[in-house]
């Protein structure tokens, strides 16, 4: 039998979700079995999802929709059809995940080995993975929103894995409570998606999305769009990644590399691609959707890329660096609002597939530094160069990529964002110049890890704990990743040609002035960070007043969490606590008028009750005195028997008498 | 089968008693308590397989009569038709019970209690199998004298009395039938000048063609046939001597001698006077028939007595007496209503009117007179009235239990017979939704209240309350094995009533 598109995608989706619940019962077993397992389910899984992207490829078909492979499940209700969706945009996602999500399971037989917890750590992480599948392989908006919830469910499961720390139970409520907020306006827009077209499916929603008037489908979208900003932490529901650091660094590669944050620019991919692409959707008519994500884009890029500069955490430098690429990512996706919309869709998914490899890098990387050194304070850290090789080389390729240094892939990718907010520029020039900055101030975060991590002299704390380089199953992911830096491009170039407008588009084509431009950018990045670490020291630079605030503001990450606590949170509580004192007194008031309506009632009712009670007595008295009365007469004697005879013969004659 | 056949059979069923009767009564020296047993079992199935034979013949016949010519009495003597067949297979059953019962419990046979045990069963099987009212007249008096060899007993003190207030009584009833028969004879013989006008399945049609003067005489002897078979069956004010007679003789006597008189009696009622349904006379009352206020006036005032006087009751006994006179103040509710609709309710259609009143005539006598065979039981541990019945649930579980399920019946406690046969009642009453049956149904429904608090604080008194004596009691359980039948299918006929309806064709 030949395993077609349809069988392939849905195994794709459940061999990783059926599998989740089997290191729990394999635990009794030992960690080796439970990490054999996952092993074989992630390579399993790989396995079969480049099957599905070749088959798909081979196809020569730009959508295939996947029907139920049993069908009649979930028939019934036709906005819940069980059906998978594959076109470009799915394989090149089902890669991403699949690949990153082996190589995280990999590299987890090192770093968790030991872990009390494993088996339910290898259970979510499957089921994450499965999730994050099942979130890009969808066919509907209701399947993605299932998975979607999954991967939520995931996330804050993972990042809680530790949870007898209070700090990563809370870090895992707030991810899935500031989730929630995104998730609620996605659930809201799919509903109204569905109240005004009456599918949700993607084989006719394009269809359907292009008969809605222009407001409402950009009312869809921006909903919407609010979940994907939940999802991919962008401003202002970022708040909840950096703390998500306090899960374990592979569940944070994995988090940040392929699945739950990537799953937001992947809806709005997605609705791009149903609405602009699908759909023939000018892209004016959903203008205010596409500038929002770009603004929304830009400002997420730059501004979390201030907050990485300050941050002492290796960790947490990573999860703003995210943010900030997340940014980028949004940011080209928007762009088709401005400009050529297949290249804005290419630049955004492209500095996707190049983040997911030198992010799964850099976070690896971390990981393995932060395995040896057990700590995550870079101010502790230094001259890791000599100690870690391997683990250094990595952290420098993701970096440099990250920076966005030719030839990376990172270079490419991030270069046709920039190129195309510098085509925009006539229309919103502050999207180009929000990039350049990010690019800019990218260039000074990177760096300054560099000089803490590798570069700087090795400190006391690094001698007293002699750090070695990772095992085998540890350096191998990183030397795999550090390769698809390079190689990740031929892979885009390769699942892009699915969809022959973005495969055309060369990938190492860069304009000369976008070439000069974002070079300048970085060069000055690097520039501050030489003045800064090298010509003057941090100390020197701690001396100028405006910088201590501007550190405070930014370590702060510009009070935003204080704003959610006391303005949000605080005004919730005491408007709560507001409504429930004057419900208190409303409810002490109304207490007291039926205080007094129920003594009023209950003297009626005594009343009543004495009433009824006599009335009883009375009723039941007379009952009983009628009784003895009536046996009174029974004497026994034979005449009495006659009298009673007598007169009820005599009233029968009556009758009939008074009857004539 | 053909007619004669039938008839053959018919007598053959009645016979069999009488001889069993004579056999019990010539060979009493030799016949001890197992010899009894076996002759009243011998007769009683020989009588069921005749019953079988009989609903079967019943069944395949077209209609829903069968008539046989006897000469001389007046065309067709002997009706044939399935409510009183199976009336009178309930009321012989619930006597075989109580009769086995008897045998079983009292430690010398008496043999002429037996004997006269089944001479009553055969009458009562006269008077359900009669259409002619001179032919139920003679068997109504066979059963009279064979109640009065039930219920004299020499060993038991009341007895004699008790058997002389029910003789005298029994007399004034059957002169005031006969009385009644009379009447009615000169009422319809201006239309049919023979006896068969007497026939019960041709008398209504015949009253209801009867001139102005005609309709009064038949007025006249509804009136002497009420008083008649009033003291019968204890309709008030006809009822006096009734709970002297049930506290004054054996239980087991008089709870066999309750279920047959009772049964037929009851269904003799429902048979007669429902034939005055038609009699021409203007009304009374707006739209009401003097036939149907003296049949509501008499229903009422029995029903009112039996249940207060019953109310004001320490002895069981007696308390049961009463209840019974409210129970046939009912069926005379009943056949009220009937009056007033005009429904022949033994031909056609009207057939199925007839299954409420069996179903309530057979349960409430079933109940009745299972509690009252039971109260004999009691009595031998010193439990007579409700002082002494305190804390019985723990002197004797077993019989108490049986008797409390008998008695909630009596009750109408769901889901026992009791409960069915009034919910079944009041369903007939207010399916037509006329005033007049809605008025009679609310007055059965308040009785019905006054019923349940009186036989509630019975087991009130014998499962809450404690006495000073609570040491269990020996009960003998063979005895008590006729009237486990019985109070099981109490419980059987509440829960799946339709097994005890036969089906009408």
């Amino acid at each position: 039998m030949e395993i077609g598109v349809d069988y392939l995608a849905w195994l794709a989706v459940l061999i990783p979700i059926l599998s989740s619940p089997v290191p729990l019962i394999l635990r009794k077993y030992g960690s080796r079995v439970v990490e054999l397992f996952s092993i074989v389910s992630g390579l399993v899984t790989l396995g079969v999802s480049t099957m599905l992207i070749l088959e798909y490829l081979g196809l020569g078909e730009e959508r295939v929709v996947c029907p139920s492979i049993w069908p009649g499940v979930f028939s019934a209700a036709p906005f819940i059809k069980a059906e998978l969706f594959v076109d470009f945009l799915s394989a090149l996602m089902v890669f991403i995940v699949s690949f990153i999500g082996f190589l995280v399971i990999v590299f987890s037989l090192g770093y968790m080995h030991g872990d009390e917890g494993y088996g339910r750590y290898y259970a979510f992480i499957l089921l994450f993975i499965g999730g994050m599948l099942g979130v890009v392989l969808a066919g509907n908006l209701v399947l993605l929103y299932l998975f979607w919830e999954i991967v939520g469910l995931c996330s804050c499961s993972l990042i809680a894995h530790w949870y007898d720390k209070p700090e990563a139970s809370r870090a895992g409520i707030k991810a899935f409570i500031v989730t929630r907020v995104g998730d609620a306006m996605l659930l809201v827009g799919i509903a109204l998606a569905y109240l005004n077209t009456g599918t949700l499916s993607y084989s006719q929603l394009p269809e359907a999305f292009a008969r809605l008037p222009s407001s409402t489908l950009t009312l869809i979208l921006l909903l919407s769009l609010g979940g994907a900003i939940g999802k991919s932490a962008q401003l202002p529901l970022h708040v909840w990644l950096p703390d998500a650091m306090e899960g374990p660094t592979t569940v944070s590669a994995l988090i940040h590399a392929a699945t739950m944050v990537k799953a937001g620019v992947y809806l709005v991919a997605r609705l791009e691609t149903l609405t602009v692409f699908y759909g023939h959707i000018a892209s004016h008519s959903v203008f205010p959707f596409l500038e929002t994500t770009a603004i929304i884009g830009a400002i997420t890029a730059l501004v979390a890329a201030t907050m990485a500069v300050v941050s002492n955490d290796i960790k947490r430098v990573l999860a703003y660096s995210t943010i900030s690429q997340l940014g980028y990512m949004f940011l080209g996706l928007g762009l088709a609002g401005f400009v050529e919309s297949t290249h804005a869709l290419f630049s955004g998914l492209y500095h996707l597939s190049s983040h997911a490899f030198f992010k799964a890098l850099l976070f690896l990387s971390a990981g393995s530094i932060i395995h040896a050194l057990e700590t995550r304070d870079m101010r502790l850290m230094g001259g890791l160069w000599k100690r870690m090789p391997i683990t250094s080389i990595g952290l420098l390729i993701g970096g440099l990529s990250l920076m966005g240094i030719p030839p990376l892939n990172g270079f490419w990718s991030k270069d046709a964002i920039i190129h195309l907010s510098m085509e925009a520029l006539g229309e919103n020039p502050l999207l180009a110049i929000l990039s350049l900055t990010g690019a800019l101030l990218t260039a000074l975060y990177t760096a300054r890890m560099f000089y803490y991590t590798i570069l700087r002299p090795e400190t006391d704390y690094v001698a007293k704990h002699h750090p070695h380089e990772a095992p085998i199953v540890m350096a191998l992911p990183l030397i795999i990743l550090s390769a698809m830096c390079f190689l990740s491009p031929i892979s885009f170039m390769y699942i892009s040609k699915a969809l022959p407008e973005i495969g055309e588009i060369p990938l190492f084509h860069v304009e000369a002035i976008t070439l000069i431009t974002s070079l300048t950018m970085i060069g000055i990045g690097l520039g501050i960070f030489y003045s800064s670490y090298y010509i003057k020291s941090p100390s020197d630079i701690m001396k100028y007043k405006t910088v201590v605030v501007l550190r405070k503001v930014l370590e702060k990450g510009y009070y935003f969490d204080d704003f959610y606590n006391k303005v949000i949170v605080g005004g919730v509580v005491y408007g709560l606590a507001f409504i429930l004192k004057v419900v208190d007194r409303a409810l002490d008031g109304l207490n007291m008028g039926l205080a007094l309506l129920t003594l009023a009632l209950s003297a009626i009712a005594k009343g009543l009750d004495i009433l009824i009670d006599r009335i009883n007595d009375v009723i039941a008295i007379s009952a009983i005195r009628a009784g003895l009365w009536m046996t009174k007469s029974h004497t026994g004697k034979i005449a009495r028997y006659l009298t009673a005879f007598t007169l009820g013969l005599i009233i029968m004659l009556i009758i009939v008498v008074y009857g004539w | 089968m053909d007619g004669g056949q039938i008839l053959l059979e018919i007598m053959l069923q009645i016979s069999i008693f009488f001889i069993a009767a004579g056999v019990l009564y010539s060979t009493k020296s030799v016949l001890g308590k197992k010899g009894s047993l076996i002759v009243c079992a011998l007769t009683y199935i020989a009588s069921y397989i005749i019953f079988y034979d009989l609903f079967r013949e019943v069944y395949r016949a077209p209609g829903y009569t069968l008539g046989f010519g006897v000469k001389g009495l007046g065309g067709d003597a002997i009706l044939l038709n399935i409510m009183t067949l199976y009336v009178a297979l309930m009321g012989i059953f619930i006597s075989n019970m109580i009769m086995f019962h008897a045998i079983l419990f009292e430690k010398q046979p008496n043999t002429l209690t037996y004997a006269s045990m089944l001479a009553a069963a055969g009458s009562t099987l006269g008077v359900f199998y009669s259409n002619n009212l001179i032919m139920i007249a003679i068997f109504w008096e066979a059963l009279v004298v064979s109640i009065v060899g039930i219920l004299y007993d020499r060993d038991y003190a009341t007895s004699t009395e008790a058997v002389i207030k029910m003789l005298f009584m029994s007399l004034l009833g059957s002169t005031m039938f006969f009385l009644g028969i009379g009447l009615l004879y000169v009422s319809v013989a201006q239309i049919v000048p023979t006896l068969a006008s007497l026939n019960l399945s041709t008398l209504t049609d015949i009253l209801g063609s009867v001139d102005e003067v005609g309709a009064d005489i038949a007025l006249l002897s509804l009136a002497f046939m009420v008083s008649g078979i009033g003291v019968e069956v204890g309709l008030a004010p006809f009822h006096m001597w009734l709970p002297d007679v049930y506290s004054g003789t054996r239980a087991c006597s008089a709870a066999f001698v309750f279920s047959l008189e009772d049964t037929a009696g009851l269904w003799l009622l429902l048979r007669v006077l429902s034939a005055y349904s038609r009699v021409p006379i203007g009304p009374v009352f707006y739209a009401l028939t003097p036939a149907f206020v003296i049949l509501a006036v008499f229903s009422v005032l029995s029903i009112s007595i039996g249940e207060l006087s019953a109310l004001s009751q320490n002895a069981i006994r007696r308390l049961l007496g009463y209840s019974s006179i409210a129970d046939a103040g009912y069926v005379l509710l009943l056949i009220s209503y009937i009056v007033y609709s005009k429904t022949n309710i033994f031909t056609g259609a009207g057939m199925v009117y007839a299954a409420p009143a069996a179903y309530f005539i057979v349960f409430s006598i079933m109940s009745l007179t299972t509690s009252l065979a039971l109260m004999g039981v009691m009595e031998e541990v010193g439990i007579k009235s409700l002082d002494t019945i305190r804390g019985a649930v723990a002197r004797v579980p077993l019989l108490t239990l049986l008797l409390l399920i008998s008695i909630l019946s009596v009750a109408g406690v769901p889901p026992l017979s009791g409960f069915i046969a009034k919910l079944m009642m009041l369903s007939f009453l207010t399916a037509s939704r006329e005033v007049v049956s809605i008025l009679l149904a609310i007055t059965a429904t308040l009785f019905f209240v006054v019923c349940a608090a009186y036989m509630l604080r019975v087991v009130q008194r014998a499962t809450l309350e404690k006495s000073e004596k609570m040491e269990r009691e020996e009960i003998c359980v063979t005895p008590l094995v006729p009237l486990i039948v019985l109070v099981s299918i109490i419980v059987l006929a509440g829960c799946v009533p339709t097994l005890f309806i036969p089906p009408i064709p």
